[in-house]
């Protein structure tokens, strides 16, 4: 009797005790969404960058620490992107064979999300974790969603299990450092993850115009969510036809060149006109269209620097020409005043992305963010 | 004072890309002039452009989705397009139909 009284309280305590560990594992055991405002609807934008068919991505997600405070683990063993619903069409090309090779390395970090370096060393913390590296498989999901939101079970969402926990530490940057190489499945796909930026914009006013009769005007524009200390000033521009060689021009003035030769300047007929100071000349890459004697296009971007004095101030640019003919000439665009936006990083997470992984730094898009759960213990 | 950084300039040559890592691909490929073609834009432009030959550019709104079509109709008879967004030679691609 005494025997069996005793084999029962074993059990009971056994019981008793895997009962209690198993709770301590399900309340350690917790997941946050990032950003927080995304838990529950679909982002605004979408990211192909991750996922395609032979793509080489390097993409470094700088997340706050405020957005990690409310996980009750210590340790990160998990994350997962999501499905994007807005662009449900698509994932019509997958077909369930397509794999990713990556290799995700992790840190904490003084680095700022809100600020992050174009250098990727720059970003991370002392001790970098490799936490994932392998093949990433891609769940085939449907082309047609009705839902508002995808969720992130593994049979619907990209999903990274940490080969090493990564301890969290309060207070700092979470660094998540991620390098796609490519793989072929045969055919052309990609698989979009949602994602969710907050929208900041400068503003552009034109400035003068072409001298030769264009398709389309004002032949300069600037992408004025590009007017964003830390960012890169993005600006496409018409082609004369027959351009020869393209330059642009960054300035300080439209009123005066070199602050003393005033503007408008007339430099070439018919009304060529340098219109912003030429304080800084670089060559600009050019296209022909379908002929030579066609409109052709050009483009440049250039990073600029996340500092106070860039908020809110204006910057000056114009694309000068050379072309070919019986006799060479210069021909002008329109001038472009862009004014970088006084608002200041607010989301709480940021990228860093290049398509050259054996480089060492990428362009910066500030309030970005892939919309990831994270998960701990 | 006028900082000169470089005298030179270069002409791109992104006629009939063959490159995976331009920003563009088009479904057909290679597309032709009598069938819709469906355009993937991969930056993060949030618009971009496309201009068949002759006609006036097009604006397209990308924020969205990568993705737009241009009709057959818009096609016929022409003998190309250029699609075209920032980001130097990955951000351009022109279209010769045979």
């Amino acid at each position: 009797m005494r025997t069996k009284l005793s084999t029962l309280f074993a059990l009971t305590t056994a019981a008793a005790l895997a009962t209690t560990i198993e709770s301590a594992a399900l309340v350690a055991q917790s997941s946050t969404v990032i950003p927080p405002s995304c838990a529950t609807r679909d982002g605004n934008r979408h990211m192909t960058v991750y996922f395609a068919e032979n793509r080489v991505r390097r993409v470094q997600v700088l997340i706050d620490a405020r957005h990690l405070s409310g996980l009750s683990g210590s340790r990160l063993v998990r994350m997962s992107f999501r499905k994007d619903i807005k662009g449900a069409d698509m994932y019509g090309r997958i077909r369930g064979n397509e794999t990713t090779p990556m290799v995700v390395n992790a840190s904490f970090t003084d680095a700022k999300a809100d600020m992050p370096s174009a250098i990727f060393r720059d970003n991370h913390g002392s001790k970098v974790v490799e936490i994932f590296r392998g093949g990433l498989a891609l769940p085939r999901v449907s082309p047609t969603d009705g839902r508002a939101v995808a969720t992130f079970a593994s049979t619907e969402a990209p999903t990274f299990v940490f080969k090493q926990p990564l301890d969290i530490v309060a207070g700092k940057t979470l660094c998540l450092d991620f390098e796609s190489f490519p793989a072929s499945a045969g055919h052309e796909w990609e698989w979009p993850i949602d994602a969710e930026t907050h929208r900041v914009a400068g503003t552009s006013r034109v400035i003068g115009s072409a001298c030769w009769n264009s398709k389309s005007t004002p032949v300069t524009t600037v992408m004025e969510s590009s007017l964003r200390p830390g960012m890169h000033l993005k600006s496409t521009s018409r082609t004369p036809p027959n351009t020869a060689a393209a330059f642009l021009m960054y300035g300080l003035s439209d009123q005066f060149a070199f602050g003393t030769v005033p503007l408008p300047l007339t430099i070439a007929a018919p009304a060529c006109q340098l219109v912003v100071s030429p304080d800084v000349f670089v060559p600009a890459i050019f296209f022909h269209r379908l002929r030579a004697s066609d409109e052709g296009h050009t483009s440049q971007i250039v990073p600029t620097p996340q500092i106070a004095a860039m908020y809110g101030s204006t910057l000056y640019l114009q694309y000068l020409f050379l072309v070919s003919g019986a006799t060479p000439s210069l021909a002008t665009g329109n001038g472009i005043a862009a004014k970088f936006t006084s608002d200041t990083p607010t989301l709480g997470v940021s990228l860093v992305a290049t398509t050259n992984t054996t480089g060492s730094s990428g362009r910066v898009f500030l309030d970005f963010a892939p919309v990831i759960e994270l998960e701990s213990r | 004072m006028c900082l000169v950084v470089l005298l030179c300039s270069a002409k791109g040559s992104a006629t009939q890309w063959t490159m995976t890592d331009n920003d563009w691909s088009v479904i057909p490929d290679p597309p032709s002039n009598d069938q819709d073609i469906t355009v993937v834009y991969r930056g993060d432009d949030e618009w971009v452009e496309y201009e068949i030959d002759g006609e006036k550019p097009v604006r397209v709104d990308v924020t969205e989705s990568g993705r737009f079509v241009i009709p057959r109709k818009a096609l016929v008879g022409k003998a190309g397009l250029s699609l075209q967004a920032s980001g130097g030679e990955r951000g351009f691609r022109v279209i010769r139909f045979r």
